[in-house]
């Protein structure tokens, strides 16, 4: 992820280019989750678990999120003997992360078709919550609502801090799809919050 | 899309990448007279800034239950992890979803629904003694496994209450019938956790036939038994749904 820290963003001391910057032990965790260590992997769980589920949940329904971040670190158990420490194992797991999300699409795809179609999403997309807290909370309700492409690429760019080529080659599309499902999400959310 | 049949579509068309400083510089200056001009581009344009800036102020979020439980069953669980994965029906019936041939469980509401089965086996082998906890009773031997069925017949040398061993025999005659409905994934994973709830049975009644007196074991009994009459419900409410 080259992009760079995101606008007005509050530097968190914890994060490099919105990857978490690891602890000094974590890698030490690493090499005993490899070994098999399971309260290793468990650190490296607690260390990762919100940054996980908060792509899972943006990018899916909230029911399926919980089964993703599962099955994400299950993933990355089975796959920690092909993680060679070439990048920080927080970039490495979040690749993994949205890799498997993109994979289970076909499944979701049933259960999303009944929240989004795509055209006339803005007559569909309801006002903001009176309960809501604020834009952010409003935002998270309105991002569930995108198209799905669309909603893949928003959280991928705006929110996860991934590139155009990134998201391209993530999602099979082009550069120019990407930047065009980027401003579709954009206006679309520009609409709901506005 | 509406927007898309805006007559300033060209120019907003421009706004993402201009925000995200990727627009060419002719395109850039050319935007930037007309944003000069246009009221109405200057506000779309802050508009979408104030999308950008939300978005990238985002929190993390965090899911509402600890979800490492359901990752240690299956990580902990012996065999290959693939193998583990579906290993149990789910606790909260409502997420169980409908396929059209019958009844399609996720892997990780499986395996959440393992994880009380196994933590309660584990900790009762644990807790029996080494000559129990030696083997962990979600170590079903593979005959054992192979062996289950969706009616258990393991009396037991100590029967359950009275009231659980009716509501038990009621819901073993439930699933019995339900056999034919179920699809046969779901038999499975079902006929395994009835195995590893037997063979805590098993190892709960062995401790009490060595030590009957004991209280301690007793109780751990009659909660393994109330467990599995917990997972029995569960299994036959996805039966009644099947049906």
């Amino acid at each position: 992820m080259s992009k760079g820290v995101k606008m007005n963003e509050t530097p968190d001391p914890t994060r490099t280019l919105g990857v978490r910057v690891p602890a000094y032990h974590e890698a030490d965790d690493v090499k005993r989750a490899k070994a098999g260590d399971h309260a290793a992997f468990e650190r490296l769980y607690r260390g990762h678990v919100g940054r996980i589920y908060s792509l899972c949940v943006r990018m899916v329904d909230d029911q399926s999120a919980d089964d993703l971040t599962q099955e994400v670190f299950i993933r990355a158990w089975q796959k920690l003997g092909s993680f060679k420490g070439q990048s920080q194992f927080g970039t490495w797991l979040h690749r993994l992360a949205v890799n498997h999300v993109l994979s289970r699409r076909t499944t979701q795809r049933k259960r999303e078709a009944r929240h989004t179609a795509g055209d006339g999403l803005l007559t569909r997309m309801t006002a903001p919550s009176a309960r809501s807290s604020g834009h952010a909370l409003d935002l998270e309700k309105a991002m569930k609502r995108l198209p799905t492409r669309a909603r893949d690429v928003f959280v991928l760019y705006d929110v996860e801090g991934f590139t155009h080529d990134e998201i391209a080659q993530s999602l099979g599309v082009s550069v120019g799809t990407s930047k065009s499902q980027l401003h579709r999400a954009r206006m679309l959310l520009r609409a709901h919050l506005g | 899309m509406k927007w898309i049949n805006d007559k300033n579509s060209r120019w907003t068309d421009m706004m993402s990448e201009y925000l995200d400083g990727t627009l060419d510089a002719e395109s850039h200056r050319e935007l930037e007279a007309h944003l000069a001009e246009s009221g109405e581009a200057r506000r779309t344009l802050e508009e979408l800034r104030a999308v950008v800036q939300a978005a990238g102020e985002l929190g993390e979020l965090q899911p509402e239950r600890d979800l490492w439980a359901g990752i240690a069953a299956t990580i902990e669980a012996p065999g290959p992890v693939e193998d583990a994965k579906v290993i149990a029906l789910p606790v909260a019936a409502p997420d169980v979803e409908r396929a059209e041939d019958g009844i399609r469980l996720s892997r990780p509401q499986l395996i959440a629904a393992s994880v009380a089965l196994i933590a309660v086996s584990s900790a009762l082998t644990a807790q029996i003694g080494p000559s129990w906890g030696s083997a962990p009773v979600a170590d079903v031997p593979a005959e054992t496994q192979g062996a289950a069925t969706l009616v258990s017949d393991n009396p037991g040398a100590v029967p359950p209450p009275p009231a659980i061993a009716r509501e038990l025999a009621e819901l073993e005659s439930t699933l019995e019938e339900a056999q034919g409905i179920l699809d046969p994934n779901t038999i499975r994973v079902i006929e395994r956790n009835l195995a590893v709830i037997e063979q805590a049975i098993a190892d709960s009644q062995e401790a009490l036939r060595l030590d009957p007196g004991n209280d301690y074991l007793s109780e751990h009994l009659n909660r393994v038994y109330e467990r599995k009459l917990t997972y029995l419900r569960d299994a036959a409410n996805v039966a009644e749904w099947s049906s």
